[in-house]
């Protein structure tokens, strides 16, 4: 951490952070879900085209990235291998215990919000038009992002409970 | 990106909120980084800003991030002084009277909508566009 005193003759600094070009093609890739094409990785990431599809085809091979079939070809991240990274770094930094009861708890959430909406998930609750304050508008879209939040995190500590239950077992066979 | 235009927002997106905090703590702004209520299940990126950046009057500052799998995110900034809180907020989501992305402003984050002036839509653009904001803000300050 720099603890530089901030004034106007600060120079704006930069948007790279001192990190390589692969680890700036990394960090825009973890972000995006919709395919994007090697150039644009570069305009984001700040590097060469070229650079950024070396990159990426590396990210490819790592299975981190998916690459489409279409010419030019296009990039995005490979949503199972970031849920399989969740999941690991949910069991190296919490119990057995800890998982189970913060799962134990989304599940309740998740049942107040099946009652309270009268719907078994988000998807299926019909749009209130009838709603014009912004704000009335956002809570709600906060409330229903967060309704896919608990269900999805519901899959993944489910996932990571069994992980970190069997990972005596998974030692030995490994 | 405009192929989901109409679609709704997706859930947290974690490994995205990660990029966003490890780059965010590389600006001498940005003091340290917190997921809330906490790493297992978070709900929100809390950015917490350097206080030496601040008047002695304000007690606390910091950005709430958001951001949701496809791209839409709510970004909230905070400037809590013991009368007041200037706060004002960066909005992507599904609206029917007003574009998806917009801004509400300084200093209550009033609820009409203004158009973004974020230039960028992808997230590490969003969150350097937002920072920038935060920076010329402090630099009129203290001028």
């Amino acid at each position: 951490m720099t603890d530089r005193f901030g004034s106007a003759e600060t120079p704006p600094e930069d948007r790279s952070g001192n990190r390589t070009t692969f680890q700036r093609v990394y960090d825009c890739l973890v972000g995006t879900t919709d395919p994007a094409s090697a150039g644009e990785f570069a305009s984001r990431a700040d590097c060469s085209e070229n650079g950024a599809r070396r990159a990426l085809e590396q990210l490819v091979e790592m299975g981190i990235a998916d690459r489409s079939n279409e010419r030019p070809a296009l990039y995005r991240r490979n949503q199972s291998y970031f849920r399989w990274k969740r999941v690991e770094t949910l069991v190296r930094d919490h119990s057995a215990s800890e998982l189970h009861t913060r799962l134990e708890e989304l599940i309740d959430a998740d049942r107040e919000r099946q009652e309270r909406y009268g719907v078994p998930e988000p998807d299926a609750v019909v749009p209130d038009d009838s709603i014009a304050d912004h704000e009335t508008l956002h809570d709600r879209w906060e409330d229903l992002t967060e309704w896919r939040t608990i269900r999805r995190d519901i899959t993944l500590l489910k996932r990571a409970v069994q992980r970190a239950e069997s990972s005596a077992d998974e030692r030995a066979r490994v | 990106m405009t192929a989901r235009e109409e679609g709704p927002s997706g859930p947290l997106d974690v490994p995205t909120l990660e990029v966003l905090a490890r780059r965010a703590t590389t600006r001498s702004l940005v003091s340290n980084w917190e997921f809330r209520p906490d790493s297992i299940s978070p709900r929100v990126l809390e950015l917490r800003l350097d206080e030496k950046r601040y008047p002695a009057s304000v007690n606390g500052s910091r950005l709430d991030v958001r951001w949701f799998v496809g791209g839409d995110y709510t970004i909230h900034y905070l400037e809590a002084s013991d009368d007041r809180t200037w706060q004002c907020r960066w909005d992507r989501h599904p609206k029917p009277t007003a574009p998806r992305e917009h801004f509400h402003p300084p200093p209550n984050a009033s609820s009409s909508a203004a158009p973004s002036p974020l230039e960028s839509d992808h997230h590490l653009g969003v969150l350097f566009d937002v920072l920038e904001y935060v920076e010329t803000r402090l630099r009129e300050r203290h001028e």
